[in-house]
């Protein structure tokens, strides 16, 4: 046998490192509210709920479905509703964020192609840790869409 | 002329447990901008309605519809869009652009339950007239509004045009917008998320501040309506 079986004692410790370091985050209500098939880009709402002692930091998310996909919050400045792109977004420890319509939202840009309800869109958000979440955001009709998150 | 014990019944009636905050505070704010940009109007002629008619929707009138004028925008459909394009019906605009995720999607779907509900017959020349006129017109053509405005209701009408003439139709109904970060063609624009309702003789009536859902645009209409 070529490999070194004096090495085989590191294998439980790397199952271990790899679970230590997945971060404690659970996601609820993950939809994105279907769009005209031309429309360029889509919003994915959700809540990030994190159980865990310490907080985590979302530093960024990708979609194989768009060209990028970015973490934006919408707000009211001087009578306008304004659009600014977060660098990151922080889960406090024991705490939850809401990406809810009117407030944080995952813009999805430039879709590969036109999505629809029923469709699944796989997003990965990557960990200040270093570790990533894999989600899976189903495109919903509009009329069974709620605009306002139940709480 | 608005008492702050009408807004603060307003707010109650809101259901203010279920309302996110920031959902809220965006729509007190803009009462008190609406409110503030009415006060300025100057004009000393008694209030004709009640200065919240309509409760639970964030629905200001002015005191004196003022007629919109002066204005050469297109219609999805390549037709001309001018003061003329409000006779006969009533109106409700939203201003937005279609690389806008939330915002104006959840306005267009709003109207759009509102015109479900209302039961709105694409064949009665009175029936209300929802316009989205996108202030975004070098990334939105009128085949990609139509396609885009057409999803959510075929009656619906996409419609835009040079920004001096747009700017001549904002300014008029008190809506803002700019751009920002704009070196390319990824730039986000900021703009006012009101529904401004326009009579059948081509005035300006009424602005709804979001927060809104259907019923507050129907309810709105259905007021409006009963007015002289």
């Amino acid at each position: 046998m070529k490999i070194s079986l004096s090495r085989l004692w590191l294998l439980p410790f790397l199952f271990l490192t790899s679970t230590a370091l997945a971060a404690p985050l659970t996601v609820k209500h993950a939809r994105v509210p279907e769009g005209p098939p031309v429309a360029p880009v889509l919003a994915g709402y959700l809540v990030i709920e994190n159980p865990g002692a310490r907080s985590v930091r979302v530093t960024g998310a990708s979609s194989p479905l768009f060209a990028a996909v970015e973490i934006h919050e919408m707000h009211m400045k001087d009578g306008m509703m304004e659009m600014k792109r977060l660098p990151s977004l922080t889960i406090p420890a024991g705490g939850r964020v809401e990406l809810a319509p009117g407030g944080l939202h995952l813009m999805l840009i430039k879709p590969s192609r036109p999505l629809r309800a029923g469709d699944l869109i796989p997003v990965t958000l990557k960990l200040d840790d270093g570790s990533r979440l894999e989600l899976s955001l189903p495109v919903v009709a509009r009329d069974d869409a709620p605009s306002h998150q139940p709480h | 002329m608005v008492s702050v014990a009408a807004i603060g019944d307003n707010v109650r009636m809101m259901d203010v447990r279920r309302l996110p905050f920031f959902l809220l505070l965006p729509g007190l704010l803009l009462i008190g901008f609406g409110i503030g940009y009415l006060a300025s109007d100057g004009d000393d002629a008694p209030p004709r309605a009640p200065a919240m008619p309509v409760p639970g929707a964030n629905l200001v009138l002015l005191e004196t519809p003022r007629p919109v004028s002066g204005f050469r925008l297109k219609r999805h459909d390549g037709q001309p869009f001018t003061p003329a394009g409000f006779q006969g019906h009533w109106n409700v605009l939203f201003f937005g652009y279609t690389h806008c995720p939330d915002v104006c999607p959840l306005a267009l779907q709003t109207l759009r339950l509102a015109w479900q509900q209302l039961a709105v017959d694409t064949a009665d020349p009175h029936r209300p007239r929802a316009w989205f006129v996108s202030v975004d017109p070098d990334r939105d053509s009128l085949a990609l509004l139509e396609q885009y405005v057409t999803y959510f209701h075929a009656d619906f009408t996409g419609v835009t045009g040079p920004a001096d003439e747009i700017d001549k139709l904002t300014r008029q109904l008190g809506i803002v917008y700019g751009f920002e970060d704009r070196d390319g063609d990824d730039y986000t624009v900021n703009h006012s998320a009101q529904m401004v309702f326009i009579d059948p003789q081509g005035r300006m009536a009424a602005v709804l501040s979001p927060p809104y859902d259907a019923d507050a645009v129907i309810r709105s209409l259905r007021y409006l309506q009963t007015l002289p």
